[in-house]
This record gives structure tokens, sequence and C-alpha cells, in this order.
């Protein structure tokens, strides 16, 4: 079975099973169309990747790797979240720095369905809650100049959803 | 630990925030909007993704089949028309709205009085929405604003919409101006101004900041109509008694200075 090295942004360099690391869109363009040639021994750089992330993120294509191809999402059907696979709900029962980390590097190394279960995952911490709930959630700082808040609040008073 | 992850979600790249967003509501979006500057400055972009797919979920294909929605450029604002359309439940018996969302038909039923309500009533700021009859007047045809008190349907041909205390009418009929059952004079105060011709848009201003309802028409200001308004909840209404015939409304948002 072929192989290919790949070096994270720390130095770490991993043997992986070539059909796993082409889970990653980057990394099979980088096969197939920059013409890397794994056979020379030599690694692919992931400059954005750290080795704990990676060795995360390969554990996750290591279980999908023979996944069929996903059905084309309806563009302007409403998304569900509500259907992510319990291995997947498991995997991703990390801390939040851990999540992130993973959704950002999934999106550099272009995983799409590895970014999917993680935009889901931030979207169902996101639901239901107020600006300053989500805030607390993600630790994000407030950083509206005083007044803004309630332009913004008028602009979007139509967002009442009612069925 | 904690510090670690300070601002650690607002740097998201915008490919990423767009595929979270595409998962939330609108309700949600809207709490998105107020999180911090980066979320917020994601959301304003009202044509992108997002906005476009909440819009496509929520009006119909045949509300784009024609250039009704040409006013509200952006995917947002078209979305945002949409929720202050006619109310299919706050019309008359006699009004059904068609499947575009945005036009009203009034079924032909003799003796009778027939209006209908936007979706959303105003009390604060400032509000321009557009009418347009597709179809011809006949004896009564009132553009202007209405509480919920307001009758919405009455017997014969009648200018229901200024005809009692909770309602404020522009008869394009006649050209006059109508409250609590009295003409207010003629409107616009012009000699023999020109009267509505079916497709002109008409442009109702409602400031509540000022208490005051202005028309344009075909893009020129007509003046104030009415001032001195009671501090109330008004919505868009319209008032028509020709069998048939058809009214869109398209609201614009706070109406453009100049």
């Amino acid at each position: 079975m072929s192989t290919i090295k790949l070096e994270t942004s720390d130095g770490v360099k991993f043997t992986v099973k070539t059909q796993v690391a082409k889970c990653s869109g980057t990394i099979r363009t980088m096969l197939e169309d920059i013409g890397i040639n794994p056979q020379d021994g030599e690694a692919i750089p992931l400059s954005n990747v750290h080795s704990t992330i990676l060795q995360k993120i390969l554990v996750w294509a290591e279980h999908h790797v023979d996944d069929p191809e996903p059905p084309r999402d309806d563009a302007d059907a409403a998304k569900r979240t509500d259907d992510i696979c319990s291995w997947d709900e498991d995997f991703l029962k990390v801390d939040q720095r851990t999540l992130f980390d993973v959704m950002l590097a999934a999106n550099y190394l272009d995983m799409k369905q590895l970014i999917a279960v993680c935009c889901k995952t931030v979207a169902n911490m996101i639901k239901g809650k107020t600006a300053d709930q989500i805030r607390k959630t993600f630790n994000i700082e407030n950083d509206f100049p005083p007044g803004d808040e309630d332009k913004i609040r008028l602009r979007n008073q139509f967002c009442e959803e009612r069925r | 630990m904690d510090d670690d992850l300070t601002e650690y979600a607002p740097d998201i790249p915008d490919n990423v925030l767009e595929l979270i967003f595409s998962y939330l509501k609108l309700q949600d979006l809207r709490n998105c909007a107020l999180v911090c500057k980066s979320w917020h400055r994601f959301l304003s972009d009202e044509n992108n993704e997002v906005w476009r797919a909440q819009c496509m979920q929520k009006l119909s294909p045949d509300a784009f089949k024609t250039d009704l929605l040409s006013v509200v450029p952006t995917y947002k604002a078209k979305l945002r028309a949409f929720f202050h359309a006619w109310n299919p439940y706050d019309c008359s018996r006699h009004v059904y709205i068609k499947p575009n969302g945005f036009t009203l038909h009034r079924n032909p039923v003799a003796q009778s009085t027939d209006g209908s309500r936007g979706k959303i009533g105003f009390q604060h700021g400032r509000h321009a929405w557009e009418v347009r009859w597709e179809g011809p007047l006949g004896t009564v045809a009132v553009v202007g604003i209405a509480t919920k008190d307001a009758a919405i349907q009455c017997h014969g041909y009648y200018a229901l919409l200024g005809a009692d205390d909770q309602s404020w009418g522009w008869n394009l009929v006649d050209n006059l101006l109508l409250h609590n059952g009295d003409a207010h004079g003629i409107y616009p105060l012009l000699n023999n101004a020109p009267k509505y011709k079916v497709g002109e848009r008409i442009r109702v201003i409602l400031d509540c900041d000022d208490n005051t309802l202005s028309f344009e028409k075909n893009y020129e200001f007509l003046g104030v109509a009415f001032t001195d308004l009671p501090d109330k909840v008004f919505y868009p209404t319209v008032a028509a008694v020709y069998g048939n015939t058809e009214i869109s409304m398209v609201y614009l948002g706070p109406p453009l200075d100049g």
C-alpha cells in the first residue's frame, strides 16, 4: 500500500496511507496537479497545521476514508444540523480550541465533510442563543461602539421570524 | 486557557463563517449580527450566499418572474420586503395574496370594498414602501395607512381607508386626502394634477418621528399629506373596489433623503 509523508508546522513527520491523505483536497491537488512525487520520500509540508491537530484529523480521515461521495445539497433548502453521525459527534467532543483548530485545519486541507460537520457543531452551539450568550460561549469580545447595537437591532427587526 | 480562546472565533475566515451561518435560521442570524464587528461585517453583505439562501428558502420563485422586486436590489432587502408584504391573515375575505407573496388580488364581488394591511406595523423610525395598481382603479382606490382597529372590508363601494379616525388615505381616483370620513383637501396641491395611471409607482413615506405621511409618484415627491399623526402602530394599507384588480406592495426600508 502506497504511503506518503506529511510534515506539520512544528516539524513532525507523519507517514500516511496515500488514500487517507487524499481525503484532503489540498493534498490531492498537490499530488495530482502539481505533480509532487511521494515516492521521492520527500514530505509534503503542511505549514498551517500543528501535529496534534493533524493527528486528530488523520483519525477522522481513516474512519471516513471509504465513505461514499455525499449527495449534493440543494443549495436553496434549509440545511439540517441534526444529522451528525454519532461517531463524528464523539470525535468532536473536544475543548473549543481544538474544535476550532480542527475546523480551520480542515478548511486549509479542503476536507469538505469534516468542515461541514465542524460547522454544524458550531452552528448548534449558536442556535437559540442571544448575542450575549453567543459571546460568552465563544469568549468573543463585544467590540461595538456604544449605540451601534441598537441601530443594528433596528435594521434587522424583520428577522423576528413568524410562521 | 481562557486567554487562549480570546479572539478565537472572530478569526474564522469568511468562507467558514458563511458555512456556519448557512446552518442557522433568520432569528439566529439576527443575534449573530450583534455578536461582534467581524460577524456583523460579514452579515452586512446583503448579497452574500447566506442571505441568498435565506431569500430563496422564503420567497416563491414567482416573486422573481417580474420586475416587482427590482426596487430592492439585495437578497436581504428582498427578504425583508417579503416579511413586510401583504398579510394573508389581515385582509378582506374577498382578497387573496397571489403566490408571489407581494400582490393581492381582489375577487369580483359586487357591492364590497376590500382592503389589506401589511404584515408589520410601524411606531418608530421612518419607513417607505412602494404600491402599484396592476389593474383598473374603479371608482375608489385608496392608498395609505391604518391601525389594526380600522375596518378592512365594508359593504358598498366606499373610500374605506380614511373613513374613520384609525386610517389615513389618498384616493387615487379623485386625488383627495381622506381621514375620519372627511376630505382633507386635494393632493398633490396642484391645479389639475394628473390622475394616477395603472402601473405607476406610488411611494408611501411614513415618518413616525415627525408624525407625517407623504407620497411620491414616479420618484417625484408630492409633499406632506398628513401631519400630527397620533402615536400608534400604523400598517401599510390599501382599499379597492374593482373586480379582479391587483395591487402590489414592496417595503423599501428607510426612505432615502433628497
